[in-house]
């Protein structure tokens, strides 16, 4: 399942199942998989946050409280079915954005587009989907590249049918200087 | 202010030449917050100032431009004043001489004090250049000032001057114009000369003013072009004219609301407002994209240095090298078509009338934009209505008509046949009067 996931990426749903054995959860919810990414990714999300309380405080702001029966680290802890969700949408938004791996940006994004507490902190402390998702797409991949000029070509292609062999190409040919460059 | 109420407190001696530029100087430094300019030529500019005091004092009046000052987009050549483009690439370019319509508007008395910020090398919409700072919205710094002629629309949109010069490949003066609330004019492809401007695509690129107000560019026109007077006076109604409603598709509703009551009040001027059909936009943006495409790879060929460009420019340029040479010859051959086409519009019509932008000015943070329900890409849909245009070479203005329901200027574009720019200026200034009441 994680096989396109960065190491990073990886990581964080690693600490968010250990998160989630802390606190005594049945399932590895959203809010474990935030505090998975704040873990993992501390550097990134420093840049992106407006200030650095959340690295300290997130368990608190989130509500969650530490229980005294951890869950034992060899039992599998299942997949909320919100953070599925999440999971769903970090592959989606790596795919909007031609990236061919999953990474710690696109969980992020992932955790943006669920509504619920999560998102809500996230928000609280500067993080906007439409923000970030730039972030991420700065860089576009060779593979983005391409679809968009195959969708150009696709677009193109249908009004080739409308040349007639003899047509000629507009050849524009107005001097460009007023004087001897 | 506008060039005509500058140049009559220059002529009525309210102030010289020299205090004018002075001021402009001293109101950029305080109130420029917008990133508009890579370059300020103040000393220049106040040397040249003296000598057109000079001049007046001896009863040489070169015109209307006498002593006012302008800022040009980055792109044109200056003697001896560097000339970035907005790029690394020619960020210690010092061109050894001035582009003609440099040249012409300094001939006709007007006083460049600087280069402006623009989308880098100009392939881009958004002004938000990687290397010299995003330029802001003097309207809403929060908002694009739109591109690539961003800079030179937010000095004129701030108020700081009434006249920069820009350029437009796929809407580069217009989008911006829209964006800011302000005239922006794009010229007939051919009528002003584009020696000494650097390129982006050879066939689409077209130089033009961007100004307070419809007079302004006409006035503008003037000095770059030559040979005609473009500056018609407004007419008292415009009955007789036919206005082809263009049909726009998707626009954001109050964009379509402030259309539809700029096309109301032409009807109500006496012009017949027809439902003509166009030919499809869409298509004729697709070929304008793959000739944009392949003349600029063509111009970028050489350089393979990925760290010299912001992301977006590269990944364009990194689509242009995809384009094929059977493409670019079918797209020029499309381009006849449409050609023959729009030539028979003009049987029919003598402007076509839409809206420039399909929304008002996006938040800069905005990657995409959502239209009747549909999220598109800003770049991709602020040149929507636009880039055709580019392909066809007929001249096109926009002007400012009314407000989006965010409070930003919605844009309104008139397209008349090649050499139609009197056409645009009489209608552009009637309704621009009729709007302002």
């Amino acid at each position: 399942m994680f096989e396109r996931y960065t190491e990073k990426a990886r990581r964080a749903i690693f600490f968010a199942r250990y998160e989630a054995s802390q606190f005594g959860g049945q399932f590895i919810g959203t809010s474990h998989l935030l505090l998975g990414l704040l873990r993992e990714d501390r550097a990134r999300l420093a840049g992106l946050l407006r200030d650095d309380e959340l690295f300290e405080n997130a368990a608190v702001l989130l509500g969650l409280e530490a229980s005294a029966e951890k869950v034992s680290t060899s039992v599998d802890i299942p997949l909320s079915h919100e953070a599925k969700r999440v999971l769903t949408y970090a592959a989606e938004e790596a795919e909007r954005l031609g990236h061919s791996h999953i990474g710690a940006d696109h969980l992020l994004l992932g955790l943006l587009r669920e509504p619920g507490p999560v998102r809500d902190l996230l928000e609280q402390y500067g993080l906007q989907l439409s923000v970030l998702r730039e972030a991420a797409s700065a860089t576009v991949s060779p593979l983005t590249n391409r679809r968009i000029v195959a969708d150009l070509r696709a677009q193109f292609g249908i009004m080739l049918n409308r040349l007639e062999p003899e047509l000629e190409p507009a050849v524009v040919y107005i001097p460009r200087t007023e004087k001897a460059q | 202010m506008t060039v005509r109420e500058l140049a009559a407190q220059i002529r009525a001696r309210t102030i010289s030449c020299v205090e004018l530029i002075q001021q402009t100087l001293q109101d950029l430094q305080e109130r420029d917050k917008f990133c508009s300019l890579i370059s300020v030529t103040g000393e220049q500019a106040l040397a040249i100032a003296r000598e057109r005091d000079e001049e007046l004092a001896a009863g040489k009046d070169r015109g209307p431009f006498h002593g006012i000052p302008i800022a040009l987009k980055d792109l044109f050549y200056t003697r001896g004043v560097k000339t970035t483009a907005g790029s690394l690439v020619y960020k210690d370019f010092v061109p050894k001489y001035d582009a003609t319509v440099v040249e012409r508007l300094h001939n006709a008395g007007a006083i460049s004090i600087g280069k402006t910020n623009l989308h880098e090398i100009a392939f881009g919409i958004t002004s938000k250049n990687p290397h010299y700072g995003f330029v802001l919205n003097p309207l809403d710094p929060k908002r694009l000032a739109g591109g690539s002629s961003g800079g030179s629309a937010a000095l004129v949109a701030g108020k700081f001057l009434p006249m920069a010069l820009g350029t437009d490949t796929g809407g580069s003066i217009r989008v911006p114009a829209s964006f800011c609330g302000i005239a922006g004019f794009k010229p007939t492809y051919g009528l002003v000369s584009r020696h000494g401007v650097l390129p982006l695509a050879f066939s689409l690129d077209h130089v033009g003013p961007l100004g307070s107000c419809v007079e302004d560019c006409a006035l503008a026109l003037n000095a770059m072009a030559g040979g005609e007077d473009y500056n018609v006076p407004a007419a008292a109604d415009l009955k007789g004219l036919r206005v082809g409603r263009f049909f726009f598709g998707r626009v954001a509703e109050d964009v379509g609301a402030a259309v539809e009551s700029a096309l109301e009040n032409l009807s109500e001027l006496g012009a017949t407002v027809l439902n003509v059909p166009t030919p499809d936009f869409a298509e004729m943006n697709a070929t304008a994209r793959v000739v944009q495409l392949a003349e600029t790879a063509a111009i970028y060929v050489n350089h393979t240095d990925k760290a010299q460009f912001g992301d977006d420019v590269w990944a364009l340029l990194e689509q242009a090298h995809m384009i094929m040479g059977h493409e670019y010859v079918n797209a020029q051959r499309l381009r006849t078509i449409f050609r023959q086409e729009f030539n028979e519009l003009w049987r029919s019509v003598d402007v076509l009338v839409g809206p420039t932008t399909p929304m008002t000015a996006p938040l800069l943070e905005q990657n995409t934009v959502t239209i009747q329900g549909e999220e598109e890409n800003v770049r991709m849909a602020a040149t929507r209505l636009v880039r055709a245009v580019n392909l066809l070479g007929e001249p096109a203005l926009s002007i400012p008509c009314g407000k989006g329901s965010d409070g930003m200027p919605v844009g309104l574009q008139l397209i008349a046949a090649p050499f139609g720019e009197a056409t645009l200026v009489r209608v552009g200034k009637t309704l621009e009067e009729r709007l302002r009441g």
